[in-house]
């Protein structure tokens, strides 16, 4: 259960990204949130993963009030929500298989068990016959997979997808959308941050819409109103 | 833990290599600083050698009238041993003083012709006196000037080195001091070079840290390969500093040896046995100064 309480965010001097915000997500939800841009849906999810810190208001995942966290227990939070963004994030002189291993790698798993995990989530995404291409030698559609195996390879209870078909084309947008679907059949939370219309009317979710910062709209088999 | 640090070195040797130039840059300006700090210690031991050397050649002689009786002068030997300045007193017979000085002067024949035809031993018997320390000769020789003894000695003879002891002391001052200078102008540069350095390189890297904090890396993961990479240019630097001290030391072993007075003062040997001391303090210094500027940049530039 993801709770917004009277979230505002207020960035220096007095531009408001978010006024008042008031949100329950339920776990295991599909929830889609869109809005023109700057309507605060990013700084919605910079919130949710700390990157960010609430001017007022509360956030609580679980029972963790995550607006208290401290600095040491921001990494903790991290692995327990996987985000995908529309830029892809992989590194370009890392394989699919080293990409996604990194952040294992970096959070101190043993190399025993990165070599175990790795192909089993890279076959979740259907990328485990292509695990020693680099990102550029994959298409578009690929590379956002790898993004997914590598916020999933810590099993999070959480995924937040920012614009994740952004870069994409019809296909692999779809493919996109089918892969987020089945990630949430298997009891993960997707939020799904989109500014694609028939992408957000085609998954018939409940969805959220964003208008300068406040909540105009919150549907549970919704459209893209705007 | 022990996965952890070797990724820690793993990503922080990536990084170095990656960065080759300005790692490079870095080394060079770090070895230059420790080769100066090198030359420093050694002109250091060498002036202190050289200082020994000389103090260790200096003496009073004090030479007693002809047949001044050996007891007389063996209760003023003893006199001046009981003395806390004086480190030994050497008695030379009149005997033993003119063979001396027959063989000094054994191509000299017209001061040989002179002894001939004066016959007896005109020597007296001497008193060669040496001090526990160069400041000590004065009080020594102030005791001769007391009346009692001047019916008994013909001369004293101060044989002063002090103005050599004070020519090595100044050169290797005025040398110390532009060491010391050139050292810490290096050693400047140096920090400078390894923030940015490390500027450098956490810019460089700004994709992987944003992908490090994205997927839950722990803080201290992040911001390890930073202060690692001061071990690595510690290690590197000292053991370039190494190669370069060991060739320079033998060529110059030589000039420096005539320069400070035909010394044999081995200098290649004096590192060698000294090794662990010179160049693991070098480490040490090179790390801890590494560390604190990487730490420095780390905190400008890296925010987790």
């Amino acid at each position: 259960m993801i709770k917004f309480q009277d979230v505002t965010k207020i960035y220096h001097p007095n531009t408001v990204a978010l006024k008042d915000v008031n949100l329950r997500i339920g776990a295991g939800e599909f929830v889609s949130i869109v809005g023109q841009s700057g309507t605060g849906k990013t700084t919605l999810i910079k919130l949710l993963t700390a990157e960010e810190r609430v001017t007022e208001g509360k956030i609580i995942i679980g029972d963790w009030d995550i607006t208290k966290v401290r600095q040491s227990e921001i990494p903790t939070l991290r692995r327990q929500i996987g985000v995908i963004f529309q830029d892809f994030k992989l590194l370009p002189k890392k394989t699919i298989f080293e990409n996604v291993a990194f952040c294992l790698e970096v959070c101190g798993e043993s190399p025993r068990r990165i070599k175990a995990i790795v192909p089993q989530v890279l076959r979740i995404v259907g990328l485990d016959q292509k695990a020693e291409r680099y990102p550029k030698q994959v298409s578009g559609g690929e590379q956002q997979r790898v993004a997914i195996a590598r916020a999933l390879i810590h099993r999070p209870k959480i995924l937040v997808a920012d614009e994740p078909t952004g870069n994409l084309d019809a296909i692999n947008t779809q493919e996109i959308a089918d892969l987020l679907l089945k990630i949430n059949e298997f009891g993960t939370t997707v939020l799904l941050v989109s500014h694609n219309r028939e992408l957000v009317n085609s998954l018939k979710r409940r969805v959220i819409t964003l208008d300068r910062g406040v909540v105009i709209s919150d549907q549970e088999v919704g459209k893209y109103i705007l | 833990m022990f996965v952890a640090l070797f990724r820690v070195f793993k990503f922080s040797s990536q990084d170095f290599w990656r960065n080759f130039w300005l790692s490079a840059a870095t080394v060079v300006v770090l070895v230059l600083s420790l080769v100066s700090i090198n030359f420093l210690l050694t002109l250091n031991v060498l002036a202190k050698t050289a200082v020994a050397e000389v103090q260790n050649k200096i003496d009073v002689s004090i030479y007693f009238k002809q047949g001044v009786p050996e007891s007389e002068v063996g209760s003023v030997k003893s006199y001046l041993l009981s003395l806390p300045q004086v480190k030994t007193a050497e008695y030379v017979s009149p005997e033993h003083a003119l063979s001396e000085f027959q063989k000094k002067h054994q191509n000299d024949p017209v001061i040989l012709e002179s002894l001939k035809e004066v016959g007896d031993n005109p020597l007296g018997a001497t008193l060669v006196v040496t001090a526990h320390s160069p400041e000590d000769y004065q009080a020594i020789l102030k005791v001769f000037d007391d009346p009692q003894y001047a019916a008994i000695i013909q001369d004293k003879n101060f044989d002063d080195h002090a103005a050599v002891v004070d020519k090595i002391n100044s050169i290797s001052e005025k040398a110390e001091k532009t060491g010391v200078g050139i050292a810490g102008l290096f050693a400047i540069v140096g920090v400078l070079i390894g923030f940015n350095t490390v500027r450098m390189s956490i810019y460089t890297h700004r994709e992987e840290i944003g992908i490090m904090k994205l997927v839950g890396a722990a803080n201290w993961f992040v911001r390890a390969p930073y202060l690692a990479s001061g071990i690595l240019y510690g290690l590197f630097s000292v053991l370039l500093a190494v190669i370069v001290t060991y060739p320079l030391l033998g060529f110059a072993e030589p000039y420096f040896a005539g320069f400070f007075g035909g010394s044999n003062f081995k200098l290649v040997e004096y590192f060698t046995q000294n090794f662990i001391p010179i160049f693991g303090w070098q480490f040490v210094g090179v790390v801890l100064l590494n560390m604190v500027t990487s730490s420095l940049a780390v905190g400008r530039y890296l925010k987790v």
